[in-house]
């Protein structure tokens, strides 16, 4: 467990995400080590979601981003990253079983994908919408199938941004449960939200950000909150004369 | 590639599953069938020949057509970009480990099915085709095919544009001189050949077939081989069909070999694209394109407002900060279909092919026409999306009236301006400029009392079918009646010596107020019984 932990899963250095003149992310540096829980807190409109692209390699940047020691735009990269997009989007034409097969193919997965997809399925309450069409899904399901496809191929590392928005009480519980499981076994799940009071109690590594830069960071072993202090008040303490 | 043909094949046969549920659509899909296939049997004469060669115009029609769609896409390739993918590419395909030159493959391969869809509308005017440009069965497979490589070549363009400009804003700019010094370069050449030539129809059309024409970029090159075609210069229309696609090959070759991480140059356009039909899937048709640059300018509310008359003044700032006080792009075009219009009436008539009654005429069907487009989109049907005016506390009639007097006002506006100018072109009597306004301005009005009262009838109800179906219902109450009054009143006058043309104007705006005004009264729950 303790050796887990020391593997360096996400090493972000000197990441600048600039559009046109805007700066949306301003030399980013940070890490996640494996079997850790890290958190992207910050206000609406601070660079989150930006960052997690840039990390996902889905945006141009300056700087250097490595998952596992691999650059995250390699194949070697995508294949143990798992993402969890704000805006979830189904393909209409495809059933929630079919996204799980087109997982399993797009990331070459073995037989024993199909027997994970169903699990879960059944875990995130989908197994009676299998046969359903993407398009025939409310919101909240949609962002489920979301879960379940990044879940799918047993990433090392998991990038998430807000994915408690939509999700029914049992649906975050379990998510949450999941989140647990995925620490123990050792990968690195790294979370994008504002909501504070959905990660509390959750996380291993904050880092707070404001207008494109992190102005915070905190390790949950190593500098602990002190007495009564919560997350929420570390966010405010940080955040209030930032804006 | 396993994934990407699953996904390919397994969308299509889950389409057509799909399509066997809605025995309706197949319905429709079957009349359209029906309706190309009969368009496909050549016919015999059906009466509505021209004997003189419509070859020149279609050439000049094709390069006009061709240059706006090239102008439109090289302009969103500057700006946002253009998108072969949709948003769950980017969550799913762009995030995988599979290639991304297999993606852009994929996406390619989509966009031309996609096109080849909406190509599809061409075989419509197969009859047209052969009755009034006299193509044979080559000439309108020039023109079908040549119409989808321009959607193919355009949307490339685009995405090529975007790709080699974006990140850099010098780059930007200097495409933007590029574009507009290409269209200077061709508008003041008609110019120059116009002042040599004499302004007439003629000199316009001879002006795009000059050879030279033929290499303009993309526009010249698609044009040139469906001219190669119909003429029969076989080799011609190789030449320049090879050189056309030479370009969109290269394109895709540039993105794909020199910049493997196209992925941010399609996000943007790709999100776009999805927030848009997301908001047409949640009722909110008349959604603004949300890249729309808008500045903020002055803020506060124009003017005061309480109660329902805040709707008007929201319009009233909303419209300072997109347009010009109350008109806007849309005026624009109507305005620019006035002075078109003004010019080619006044040359028609001075060679005697067309008398001042009928250009009145066809001057106010065809504004009346953009207005229907312009008012649907407009301020009240943006309204009806939004909480707001379900909401505020005050009479419904008052906030309906309030809600539409920006529609009226802006009607008003234009119609006055479009028809004076159509009357000072065209030589047409003084009256004309002041009934066609109010009669448009009228119109818009009844326009909107067409969505009212399909709102009031449906209810709740989000039926697509059923709301067509009523508007079309809706539009033959409302419309037909005025438009028969006016007709009659047109034939009575200008049987007896035409000096009183203008009351038949009088008597439609009349009705037009009247019937809003009913309209308006009937449908105030409206605000009470529409779901959103």
């Amino acid at each position: 467990m303790f050796l887990t932990r020391r593997i360096t899963m996400l090493a972000v250095s000197n990441l600048t995400k600039k559009y046109g003149s805007t700066l949306a992310n301003e030399d980013l540096n940070f890490t996640l080590a494996a079997g850790e829980i890290g958190v992207l807190l910050g206000p609406n409109g601070a660079g989150k979601s930006t960052a997690i692209k840039c990390i996902m390699g889905l945006l141009r940047f300056t700087g250097k981003i490595e998952i596992d020691g691999n650059s995250n735009k390699s194949e070697k990269a995508k294949r143990i990253m798992g993402y969890v997009p704000e805006m979830p989007a189904l393909y209409d034409l495809l059933t929630v079983e079919e996204h799980a097969e087109f997982i399993i193919r797009a990331y070459r997965l073995d037989k024993s994908a199909h027997a994970y997809a169903d699990e879960l399925m059944e875990r995130l309450e989908l197994a009676d919408k299998r046969k359903k069409l993407g398009k025939e899904l409310s919101k909240g399901m949609q962002q489920k199938v979301s879960i379940m496809c990044a879940l799918l191929p047993r990433p090392k590392m998991i990038l998430l941004d807000e994915p408690l928005v939509g999700l029914d009480p049992h649906a975050i519980k379990e998510l949450k449960a999941i989140f647990m499981e995925l620490r123990d076994q050792g990968t690195a799940v790294f979370i994008s939200t504002h909501m504070i009071d959905s990660v509390e109690g959750l996380w291993d590594k904050v880092f707070i950000m404001v207008n494109g830069r992190i102005v915070a960071v905190r390790d949950h072993d190593t500098e602990a909150l002190s007495g009564n202090e919560s997350l929420e008040d570390l966010f405010f303490s940080v955040t209030e004369g930032q804006g | 590639m396993i994934a990407l043909t699953y996904l390919f094949v397994t969308t299509l046969k889950n389409g057509l599953k799909q399509l066997l549920k809605k025995p309706a659509l197949i319905i429709v899909y079957l009349a359209i069938i029906g309706m190309m296939v009969l368009a496909l049997i050549p016919g015999g004469k059906t009466g509505f020949t021209v004997s003189t060669d419509m070859l020149p115009i279609l050439r000049a029609i094709a390069f006009a057509l061709f240059g706006f769609v090239t102008y439109s896409s090289i302009s969103k390739g500057l700006k946002q970009g253009s998108t072969f993918f949709a948003m769950p590419d980017v969550n799913f395909l762009f995030t995988s480990p599979i290639r991304p030159q297999a993606v852009l493959l994929y996406g390619v391969i989509r966009q031309m099915g996609i096109s080849a869809m909406t190509s599809i509308f061409m075989l419509f005017q197969i009859p047209n085709m052969r009755n009034l440009l006299h193509l044979d069965g080559t000439g309108i497979f020039a023109v079908i095919t040549g119409w989808f490589f321009m959607l193919i070549c355009a949307q490339v363009v685009s995405l090529c544009v975007y790709s080699l400009t974006a990140p850099y804003p010098k780059r930007r700019r200097l495409g933007n001189y590029v574009l507009y010094g290409l269209i200077g370069i061709v508008v003041l050449g008609l110019v120059g050949y116009l002042l040599s030539r004499g302004g007439d129809m003629k000199a316009v059309l001879d002006y795009f077939g000059l050879p030279v024409m033929d290499y303009v970029p993309m526009v010249g090159w698609i044009n040139a081989y469906m001219m190669g075609l119909i003429s029969g210069n076989t080799l011609k229309a190789v030449l320049f069909l090879l050189l056309s696609l030479f370009l969109p090959a290269v394109g895709i070759l540039l993105v794909q070999r020199t910049n493997s991480d196209y992925y941010e140059d399609v996000l943007q356009a790709t999100e776009q694209t999805f927030l848009l039909r997301q908001a047409v899937k949640d009722g909110k048709g008349a959604a603004r394109n949300m890249n729309t640059k808008v500045r903020a300018g002055k803020s506060g509310i124009v003017g005061k407002g309480q109660g329902a008359s805040i709707f008007f003044y929201r319009h009233l700032t909303e419209q300072r900060r997109t347009g010009m006080f109350l008109v806007d792009k849309g005026s624009l075009v109507v305005i620019i279909g006035a002075v078109i219009g003004g010019i080619i009436f006044r040359n028609l008539s001075e060679k005697g092919d067309i008398t001042p009654f009928i250009s009145s005429l066809i001057a106010f069907a065809a504004l009346a026409y953009i207005l229907y487009f312009l008012t649907v989109t407009g301020k009240f049907t943006q309204e009806l999306t939004r909480p707001f005016i379900y909401l505020v506390p005050a009479p419904p009639i008052l906030k309906l009236f309030y809600s539409n007097l920006t529609t009226v006002l802006k009607s008003l506006i234009e119609g006055l301006a479009a028809f004076t100018i159509v009357t000072v072109l065209a030589g047409l009597p003084w009256w004309y400029a002041p009934m066609a306004g109010l009669t448009y301005a009228t119109l818009s009005q009844v326009y909107i009392s067409m969505s009212i009262l399909t709102q009031r009838i449906l209810g709740g109800s989000n039926s697509k079918v059923l709301s067509t179906i009523l508007y079309l219902v809706s539009a033959s109450i409302l419309l037909l009646p005025g438009a028969a009054i006016f007709g009659i009143l047109q034939a009575v006058f200008y049987f007896n010596g035409q000096q009183f043309l203008f009351v038949s104007y009088i008597a439609a705006i009349i009705y037009n107020v009247g019937i809003s005004i009913l309209v308006l009264l009937l449908g105030r729950g409206i605000l009470r019984e529409v779901e959103m």
